[in-house]
């Protein structure tokens, strides 16, 4: 008795840890997907138009940032010239990506990223009315040697104070603003290192390249139209649209969305094969009890039922005590599983599970209904 | 026809890899609703493979099982099934109880299999235990009980649901001379109540209770 009552509650425990992972890897799943869309929102109904290099060979779609991108200033300003009277000046602008600082993770955006926008342009990339924490987020001058930090970028370089100097390539920098992002997921400010184009220039060493053109139509019908008009007329760049950049989020998306299901998969297989260990475990150390059922009337519809009923119970209680489970590790990381993970993915998870439980018991309910009665019998 | 019981020509023969080995070499018998029959023999001699196909848990190799004037020897496994769990009882040698139900419950399973439930269940249950002597006892384990015990409350399990026929394989064999008489004297009282029994056992004393015993050897009945 007391062996399989550990056993019982092993098998439990595994599939509520099994689930808790898959809950996890959900939730992973989701948060990258929220990050990307509210990503994608910001661009949505601002009419915007990145021009940038060619793609570099090797590079998975339209990468954004574009810090692989390099064109000439020279061309850069003709392109802004040509269509100037079709957008809004204000929010037109050269720019410079660098990667200060690698993504924590793959996928992710880089910790640090120097983004160089003309000295009065600021709001062209951060947003008209962006949330500041402390400071003014204006450039004194084009050759000022001041940055605007973001909450990510100011952790990675010690969470200076405004005025406070920081090192950028070798070159004293001062801060003069702190933005924050507007959620969690802002990932377009939470990194940003914003500095005057000339002087990133200048601490780059590449006074006459840039890495792309912001363009913001002044009208949202017209941002088709303009993307056209500057492929026809500059065959050798690369223009990236809105769309272009939901494209590219959906085959990043794509790819993360893959390998997590991936994952959930493995750890689904490796629950119910869980389940059929335990379950032809059961069935050999109980031949004498089914051939006993057998003997005295037991039909083998009903020990068939018998059995699946015990495996769907296991893993209905493993189901219920993973959702605790997942709770306890996810407040203990702080990962906000609740408002992440919605109801009917945790519903078609627990479902999943308890279905899988039940399948994996099909095989060792099979082999009990073909318990030879007179063999159980003598199986002492 | 009073037979409940018909056995014709039946032979038996077990395949153990290449070799055959034959259990029963024709055996003729019939037995009567109201008998007690014992069978007795060494052990190998076929008592208990008779016993098998008497219970509808086995198929002859030749010859034909009749239960209640049907053959059985031919019939699938459902319409067995259906015959084992209405109209026969078992009684096994290590008492084959359901470690974790009490007696209570092991009775009352299975009168479940037999289609019985409810209060007739509670109240057949009930009766059966305290026929065995058993009613301090209806919510003890089998691990809580005695050999003797566990013997009575699997005899309980049998007579319960009323059956035609008590097939008893062994029943003292597990026990000690004591409680194997008790349990002797607690067939022959069921008999003398009109309960047909048939009994394999190697224990003369025990097969003293029934009303005829048969001998069987190397797969015949000798007398």
């Amino acid at each position: 008795m007391w062996t399989r009552k550990t056993r019982t509650v092993l098998t439990i425990l595994g599939i509520a840890v099994a689930l808790e992972l898959v809950i996890m890897m959900t939730t992973i799943v989701d948060f990258t997907e929220r990050s990307m869309q509210s990503e994608l929102a910001k661009y949505s109904g601002a009419g915007q138009i990145y021009v940038r290099s060619h793609e570099v060979a090797g590079m998975a779609g339209h990468e954004f940032p574009p810090v692989n991108s390099i064109l000439r200033e020279e061309e850069g300003r003709q392109i802004i010239g040509e269509v100037a009277e079709q957008v809004d000046m204000e929010l037109t602008t050269p720019l410079i990506f660098y990667q200060l600082a690698p993504p924590p993770y793959p996928n992710a955006a880089p910790e640090a990223l120097l983004v160089a926008v003309e000295e009065d342009k600021v709001s062209a990339y951060i947003g008209e009315e962006p949330v500041v924490k402390a400071g003014m987020p204006a450039f004194s001058g084009a050759n000022a040697r001041e940055v605007i930090l973001g909450p990510m970028a100011s952790l990675y370089f010690g969470e200076p104070d405004v005025g406070d100097e920081i090192q950028i390539i070798g070159e004293p920098l001062r801060v003069i603003s702190l933005i924050e992002g507007r959620n969690m997921e802002d990932r377009l400010t939470m990194n940003v290192v914003l500095m005057p184009i000339e002087t990133a220039q200048s601490i780059l060493g590449q006074s006459e390249s840039i890495s792309a053109v912001l363009i913001t139509s002044a009208r949202l019908d017209t941002v088709g139209s303009l993307a056209e008009n500057i492929r026809n007329n500059h065959p050798k760049v690369s223009v990236l649209t809105q769309e272009d950049i939901a494209a590219n989020l959906d085959t990043i998306l794509g790819q993360t969305r893959f390998f997590f299901n991936m994952i959930n998969y493995t750890v689904y297989i490796i629950a119910a094969v869980v389940v059929l260990i335990v379950m032809i475990m059961a069935v050999t150390e109980r031949t004498k009890e089914i051939g006993t059922l057998r003997a005295i009337g037991a039909s083998r519809w009903l020990v068939l039922r018998t059995i699946l009923l015990e495996a769907l119970l296991i893993g209905i209680i493993g189901s219920i005590f993973s959702i605790p489970v997942a709770f306890v590790i996810d407040v203990s990381i702080g990962y906000g599983l609740r408002e992440i993970v919605d109801a009917w993915s945790l519903v078609q998870i627990l479902i999943t599970a308890v279905v899988l439980s039940a399948l994996a018991a099909v095989i060792p309910a099979l082999r009990a209904t073909r318990v030879n009665p007179i063999e159980a019998l003598r199986y002492e | 026809m009073n037979e409940i019981i018909r056995a014709e020509g039946l032979k038996k023969v077990y395949q153990l890899d290449e070799v055959e080995v034959p259990a029963l070499r024709g055996i003729d018998m019939t037995v009567e609703h109201g008998d007690f029959f014992a069978i007795v023999g060494p052990s190998g001699c076929g008592k208990s493979t008779l016993l098998h196909l008497f219970g509808c848990l086995d198929k002859p190799t030749e010859g034909r099982v009749f239960f209640n004037g049907k053959d059985v020897s031919t019939m699938g496994d459902s319409a067995l099934t259906r015959i084992r769990s209405r109209h026969i009882g078992f009684i096994f040698q290590t008492f084959n109880l359901m470690p974790t139900l009490n007696a209570k419950e092991n009775v009352a399973l299975q009168l479940r299999l037999a289609g019985i439930k409810g209060a007739r269940a509670s109240r057949m249950t009930e009766e059966a235990l305290e026929r065995v002597g058993l009613s301090d006892r209806m919510k003890h384990l089998p691990k809580q009980m005695s050999g003797g015990e566990r013997q009575r409350a699997a005899i309980a399990r049998a007579i319960a649901k009323k059956p035609q026929l008590i097939l008893a394989d062994e029943p003292t064999g597990n026990l000690d001379s004591h409680q194997g008489i008790h349990i002797g004297e607690l067939l022959a009282n069921l008999n003398t109540e009109g309960q047909t029994i048939i009994l394999v056992t190697h224990n003369t004393e025990i097969a003293a209770n029934a009303r005829r015993i048969i001998t069987m050897r190397d797969g015949q009945i000798m007398e």
